[in-house]
């Protein structure tokens, strides 16, 4: 159904519609509904999509070598440039990890070291393509090598340790896999939720992220509040995963403005629960902190006496 | 942010070795004769 897009300011029954969301939003301590706040810009590399553009010529050449009947120039040809296009692929998601380890507090180095994967396939494909071009053996290793450094220096290489606490007993790698886990249902709910062609569910669910996101950099800053805060991560954002996936898959065929309703109700449930949450971590820090200072209140006080 | 030039010089000597890389498997290709080439 299609559903007409209106803000805070827009007249009608859609702006009322937006203020009543805001209103909302505002009583369960989200803010602004709009805030930009705890949400990553997209970034895009340009050299990084250069890498892509690049390789072009090299399709040309393996297909029309295949025209002139010269199948090792084709392969040569092909198999260069399926290793720079490989190259350039690996580099962008070898970036896209880089960006969420440096975004968070406590991660694990990546399991698959993309970058230097990605600097291997130049010194390849660069070495395959001399080789095409009827280049030897020098050539094909040496420009391999340059583009290889060249690669290094221009884009790094992966993080080679875990970040933040140390990551090497379980108790604090069972920390990392849990945020990350739950850094991965926030993308899949997201994902979800953008298939809806709704604005309001769009900027509920970005608010619902961004309450959830407090909570994890409160467990990231630290580790020990995991254990209480497990029920959200498990039970209520698994029920947010499971209701945003259910709503998107059935929307369409069910057209009820009561479903809306109440998927948008447990939608500011679930956020203001998340806000309890963050705040009852804090809370408990503060009662342990009230008990250490009067212990130690008791103990100069014993001292003195 | 100082090493940010070295990162683009980098960059730079990468994009032209595959280009020209690229580029001269492109001009390896021998040239493919037509019919009126190959009948003279």
């Amino acid at each position: 159904m299609a559903r007409r897009y209106g803000g805070i300011h827009s007249p009608g029954e859609a702006g009322k519609r937006a203020r009543q969301s805001a209103d909302i939003a505002g009583r369960t301590g989200s803010g602004t509904p709009a805030s930009l706040a705890g949400r990553n810009a997209l970034r895009l590399d340009i050299r990084a999509r250069l890498m892509f553009l690049l390789p072009a010529p090299l399709l040309i050449a393996a297909f029309l070598s295949l025209i002139a009947g010269d199948l090792v120039a084709t392969l040569l040809a092909l198999a260069s440039f399926v290793a720079l296009e490989g190259g350039a692929w690996l580099l962008s998601e070898g970036q896209k990890a880089l960006r969420a380890y440096e975004a968070r507090a406590v991660a694990r180095r990546p399991a698959v070291p993309r970058l230097i994967l990605a600097a291997a396939a130049a010194d390849i494909g660069v070495a395959l393509a001399q080789l095409a071009g009827g280049g030897g053996i020098v050539a094909a290793f040496g420009f391999g090598a340059l583009a290889a450094a060249a690669h290094i220096v221009a884009f790094g290489i992966d993080p080679m340790a875990n970040k933040g606490i140390d990551l090497s007993d379980a108790e604090h790698g069972r920390v990392a896999d849990a945020l990350a886990d739950a850094e991965a249902m926030l993308r899949a709910i997201h994902d979800d939720a953008l298939s809806i062609p709704d604005a309001e569910i769009h900027e509920r669910v970005l608010c619902l992220c961004d309450e959830v996101r407090a909570l994890l950099r409160r467990i990231e800053q630290d580790p020990r509040d995991l254990p209480r805060a497990r029920q959200y991560l498990s039970v209520h954002l698994v029920g947010a995963r499971e209701a945003t996936r259910k709503y998107a898959e059935n929307h369409d065929k069910l057209e009820d403005p009561a479903l809306r309703a109440d998927y948008l109700a447990l939608l500011g449930e679930l956020e203001a629960s998340f806000a309890r949450g963050r705040d009852k971590l804090l809370a408990d820090d503060k009662t342990d902190l009230e008990v250490e200072i009067e212990v130690l209140r008791d103990r100069l006080g014993r001292e003195s006496a | 942010m100082g090493k940010g030039w070295v990162r683009w010089l980098a960059f730079g000597v990468l994009a032209m070795t595959v280009l020209v890389s690229s580029c001269q498997a492109l001009a390896a290709v021998p040239a493919i004769e037509t019919s009126a080439e190959r009948a003279l």
